[in-house]
């Protein structure tokens, strides 16, 4: 089954990501074009949903991108990532390529330089949906275990997927151990075995390690066809399968014109939560909770009828709450944005969200 | 016209509350400074919605999401809050 690719641009010139976005969309594959005008606010996109590509610009107030990609390296390993940038300075391009990104360009100035650009996205694209571990590319998991015992390797493995880390002992080439987490021996072998995507490193042998799985690498590779049939429904942990790939109902509310995150609470307090994409959840949280239910008491009070909505702007961004029953959805906005267009959209999303 | 007169008759009856059309003024502390909302208006309420509004924007700031202009949509009334120099101008009118 084909999955659109998820492209996240990181920019802090607006109308700079505005025609990234335009040129991308363009693209054969159609890939799915989000942006980020902030550091913070890009994380909690990756954070809300998985994306395939992260387009991000150096310089930036509060957390440059030189910050953003340290972040992305170590919480998302597997994610691609692109530089464009006005700093031409060799220094940092190096800086940039020993973070492990996978282009670095300037920003185009001429039909060649956007051509060029262009051609480089749709092919890290197609890297992507050819899939493998970075390193070794269109080499799956299985093919670099196969290949280790094969050469009778003595070396220790340690296998990176987003927040997962697993490690695969092997001894002149018999499978000693493996652990991921709280799994050990055979278990955590095929935990790992059924990841599809991460980074890898070799590390060195431990001839001390105790054995704690006795079949054979061939046998349990067979037994892990099982479990990777399984990662193709999506049904492991950090496997990035179809089922980790789905939208939530609030992921959906986010693509709404202009929205930047989409929160639901209950009046009082705000402790519970449900987001999309939102850089403090907890503080939104309590922020639209104690709100919504102190202008309810309030036009209970004043005889002013039913809240339907609130609407706030501001500098930074602007916001939307509308209650319904309990419970309270929350939206962030682009600054930008009148009240007059949060409205707008925030009725359609109440209404989408109440179905 | 007897009968007219019993069903026109509400002499009686309790008055229906106007929803106000006006603004006023808060300070930073939610006291209301100036207004031109009628007396008929209770100050209480103003009072009230001043506070409601004031602690809403402050609580929004500590959250990370500062306001500049808050507008509350009651089934029966539009109020608009904008912030003016620490203080608040806020606006009501009532849904026609």
């Amino acid at each position: 089954m084909h999955i659109q690719n998820k492209i996240l641009i990181l920019d802090d010139e607006q109308q700079f990501m505005e025609l990234c976005k335009e040129l991308l969309s363009t693209l054969p594959a159609k890939p799915d074009v989000r942006t980020a005008s902030s550091g913070a606010h890009a994380i909690a996109l990756l954070e809300a949903e998985p994306y395939s590509l992260l387009l991000t610009d150096l310089r930036m107030p509060n957390i440059d991108g030189f910050q953003v990609l340290a972040i992305v390296r170590r919480r998302f390993p597997s994610l691609r990532t692109m530089v464009m940038t006005g700093v031409t300075e060799d220094e940092y391009r190096t800086r940039a390529y020993a973070m492990g990104i996978d282009m670095y360009l300037e920003k185009p100035k001429t039909s060649q330089d956007i051509k060029m650009f262009v051609d480089c996205v749709e092919s890290l694209l197609a890297r992507e949906e050819a899939g493998g571990f970075r390193g070794v590319q269109s080499k799956t998991l299985t093919d670099i275990v196969q290949m280790e015992s094969l050469s009778q390797s003595s070396v220790t493995l340690k296998f990176t997927n987003g927040p997962f880390v697993g490690k695969i002992w092997l001894l002149n080439g018999d499978l000693m151990d493996a652990e991921m987490g709280e799994l050990q021996g055979e278990d955590a072998f095929k935990k790992i075995m059924s990841w599809r995507a991460g980074t890898f490193e070799h590390l060195p042998a431990d001839t001390k390690r105790e054995r704690r799985i006795m079949n054979s690498v061939q046998g349990l590779l067979l037994d892990s066809a099982q479990m990777l049939d399984e990662m193709a429904a999506g049904e492991v942990p950090g496997s990035g399968g179809e089922k980790a790939k789905a939208t939530s109902p609030l992921a959906e509310l986010g693509r709404s014109p202009g929205v930047e995150f989409v929160l639901t609470t209950e009046m009082g307090k705000g402790k519970k939560f449900e987001h999309f994409a939102c850089e403090a959840p907890d503080k939104t949280a309590a922020w639209a909770a104690r709100a919504a239910e102190r202008f309810n008491h309030l036009g209970e009070k004043i005889k002013a009828g039913t809240l339907q909505q609130i609407v706030t702007t501001g500098t930074q961004r602007g916001t939307g709450l509308a209650p319904k029953g309990e419970k309270v959805l929350c939206a962030g906005f682009q600054s930008g944005r009148t009240a007059g267009q949060i409205l707008e959209t925030l009725k359609k999303m109440a209404a989408q969200w109440a179905s | 016209m007897g009968l007219l007169d019993f069903f026109s008759s509400k002499k009686n009856a309790p008055a229906i509350d106007r929803l106000p059309s006006g603004s006023f003024t808060v300070d930073r502390h939610g006291n209301v400074l100036t207004s031109t909302l009628p007396r008929s208006f209770d100050e209480a309420n103003v009072r009230e919605i001043g506070k409601t509004v004031m602690e809403a924007m402050v609580c929004a700031r500590e959250a990370n999401l500062p306001v500049t202009e808050m507008s509350i949509h009651f089934s029966g009334l539009k109020i608009t809050a904008k912030e003016q120099g620490g203080g608040v101008m806020i606006f009501l009118a009532p849904v026609r």
